[in-house]
């Protein structure tokens, strides 16, 4: 366990309004938090670690990509999150004129470059969170042009297939699939990548997933077979967010041999490279 | 708000607890740790461990399990890397070490009587989440062999930190001064267990698992009035502490000085929160030194 790079100085604990709350789409919430000081430090995949100000349940935070920073109202930072459980269900009953404790960002933000790659986001559901935020800052950037970007969104059924208007809008194509069929590819998301990248036969391609483990598995799997260079954000449980407690570590090659080691996905992680993630 | 815990004086009586803070030193400038009145790193062992498979925590009603099973870089690293780093500051600084017999515990010791640096040493006696672990904080003859090894080894003062997962904590206790201990932490994690019951299975890869959090502090409370009547102090008081009143409560009832943990997961500056928040309080109740209030509580 080394003493890595996290950096502290970048890092903001503090109380913020809730500014707006409401029903994206059904069971998927979107909550915007005021948060002028932190906005702009927040890198395309890092996360917040939140919870309701002055309550005693939930105890601890729960981590949620940056969904979005919106241009205006400035300072304004979006999350998106399907309720699953206690934590999900508490903050998605924050209401405009309640408070949120927040700590962030944390965690190494997706790596890009400008070098004629196609970026490929592989979302499966809820895991669409980080990327229309990603496509956004690709764009700004000067990396990618939204025409050599493209949005993969796999979902259980149509219902649960979200942000594709927010790619439409950046004018990122987008390709959908759906496990029942119900709308687009029927298929996984992985299994609809391939097809995207048929498609896109001699271009050079990078991919970033976001979504369900056995779905980044199996999209693992594809990138190594094709040589494709891969970063996948993936999901623990956490308590601190900052590499201090040990909860949330998965595997990791070591640079050098065949052994592994421990990396935590709150500070080292959460975006990972398929190559020399274990799980 | 100094304090004096085993002839070590801290300046003010907030502590962090074993296993919640790292090593404190990756977490600034976030955190002030010149703010504390001490620095407890999280137990470090003769060799680097991995520690257990995750999961390894879970939220339960007010507090969480653990079983992270002594993840740390062991004691060369922690000895040449994190000590000296430590050096020279306003808070003291505790290590917390782990053996699996007091042979491997009075190394460990005197590795760090040799390395200097450090005010005190707790003897981590109770952790729920290695094979072995509780044993020596279980059992009244093995508690005081390990901590009479380590006392050959130093004149650092000492802490044995104690489980309170024992019908009764006092034995223990005594045993512990008997072997050489200087005072007594109380208490490490109350062992626990989460179950799935869709996937029939524990909710953490260790079957049970140690809690934290306000949900034991009344527990933790028992034990340090218990471990205070048998023996005396000094005692330092860890088990749900997040607040100054809580610490206030944990001061009145014998504790020297008190431990923040889990509460740091929750909010990364409680320590120094709680440590700025105690003078206010006292001043509320009339109280100018705090050692006025220590160990207030009657016996009987
Ligand atoms: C870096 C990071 C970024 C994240 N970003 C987002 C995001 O943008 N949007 C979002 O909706 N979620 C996101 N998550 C996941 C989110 O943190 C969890 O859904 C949340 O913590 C669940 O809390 P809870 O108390 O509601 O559920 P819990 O009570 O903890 O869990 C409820 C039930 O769901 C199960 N469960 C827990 N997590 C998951 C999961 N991820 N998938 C399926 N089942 C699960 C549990 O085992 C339990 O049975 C992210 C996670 C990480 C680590
Ligand atoms: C995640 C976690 C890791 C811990 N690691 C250690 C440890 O390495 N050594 C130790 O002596 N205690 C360890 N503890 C126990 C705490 O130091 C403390 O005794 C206990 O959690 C009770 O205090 P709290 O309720 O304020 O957390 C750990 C606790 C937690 C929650
Ligand atoms: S959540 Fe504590 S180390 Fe990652």
């Amino acid at each position: 366990m080394a003493l890595t790079a996290l950096r502290p100085e970048k890092v903001l604990l503090l109380e913020c309004d809730v500014l707006d709350s409401r029903e994206k789409a059904p069971g998927c919430r979107l909550l915007r938090l005021d948060l002028p000081e932190m906005a702009p430090r927040i890198e395309a995949g890092q996360f917040l670690h939140i919870r309701p100000a002055g309550v005693l349940t939930p105890y601890l935070r729960r981590p949620f990509s940056v969904y979005d920073v919106p241009a205006s109202p400035r300072g304004a930072v979006d999350l998106l999150f399907t309720v699953i459980g206690s934590g999900t269900y508490a903050l998605g009953s924050l209401r405009p004129g309640t408070r949120a404790s927040v700590l962030g960002p944390l965690g190494r933000p997706f790596r890009f470059a400008s070098d004629g790659a196609v970026s490929v986001l592989v979302a499966g559901g809820i895991g669409v969170a980080p990327f229309p935020d990603l496509a956004k800052k690709l764009i700004a950037a000067g990396s990618v042009p939204a025409k050599d970007i493209r949005a993969v969104l796999g979902a259980r059924s149509r219902s649960l297939v979200f942000c594709r208007e927010d790619f439409a809008a950046l004018g990122v194509p987008c390709e959908v699939g759906t496990d029942d069929g119900s709308e687009g590819f029927h298929g996984n998301a992985v299994q609809l990548t391939a097809r995207v990248l048929e498609g896109l036969r001699g271009q050079p391609v990078r991919i970033y997933g976001c979504g369900p483990e056995p779905m980044l598995r199996a999209l693992q799997k594809l990138c190594v077979e094709r040589k494709i260079s891969g970063q996948l954000s993936i999901d623990r449980r956490m308590a601190c967010g900052l590499g201090i407690c040990r909860s949330c570590v998965v595997r990791v090659k070591d640079p050098a041999g065949p052994d592994w080691h421990f990396e935590t996905v709150c500070r080292e992680g959460p975006v990972f490279d398929t190559e020399t993630l274990l799980w | 708000m100094a304090v004096s815990v085993a002839g070590i004086a801290l300046q003010n009586p907030v502590l962090c607890a074993s296993g919640t803070f790292g090593y404190g030193v990756e977490l600034e400038p976030l955190v002030r740790l010149d703010r504390l009145g001490g620095l407890v790193g999280k137990t470090v062992t003769a060799e680097p461990r991995r520690g257990n498979a995750p999961p390894r925590t879970f939220e339960t009603p007010a507090g969480m399990l653990n079983s992270i099973g002594l993840e740390n870089p062991g004691i060369e690293s922690y000895c040449e890397e994190i000590l000296p780093r430590l050096r020279g500051r306003a808070f003291r600084v505790f290590a917390n070490v782990a053996g699996e017999d007091a042979r491997s515990f009075a190394r460990l010791v005197s590795r760090l009587d040799r390395a200097g640096g450090v005010d005190g040493i707790e003897l981590n006696l109770s952790c729920p989440n290695v094979a072995g672990g509780l044993d020596f904080s279980t059992d009244a003859r093995l508690a005081r062999e390990v901590v009479a090894a380590c006392r050959a080894e130093t004149r650092v003062p000492l802490f044995a930190k104690l489980t309170p997962n024992v019908t009764d904590p006092a034995p223990i206790a005594v045993a512990a001064r008997e072997g050489g201990a200087d005072g007594l932490t109380c208490v490490n994690t109350v062992l626990g267990m989460a179950v799935d019951w869709r996937r029939r299975a524990s909710r953490l890869s260790a079957r049970h698992a140690g809690l934290s959090g306000p949900a034991i502090r009344p527990i933790a409370l028992r034990v340090v009035d218990q471990v205070r009547r048998a023996v005396g102090g000094p005692i330092l008081a860890a088990g749900g502490i997040a607040t100054a009143e809580d610490a206030l409560e944990f001061l009145v009832a014998g504790a020297s000085a008190v431990q923040v943990g889990t509460a740091s997961f929750v909010e990364i500056t409680a320590p120094e929160r709680v440590a700025a928040d105690l003078p206010a309080l006292l001043a509320s109740a009339g109280v100018g030194d705090v050692n006025d209030l220590i160990g207030t509580l009657p016996k009987d």
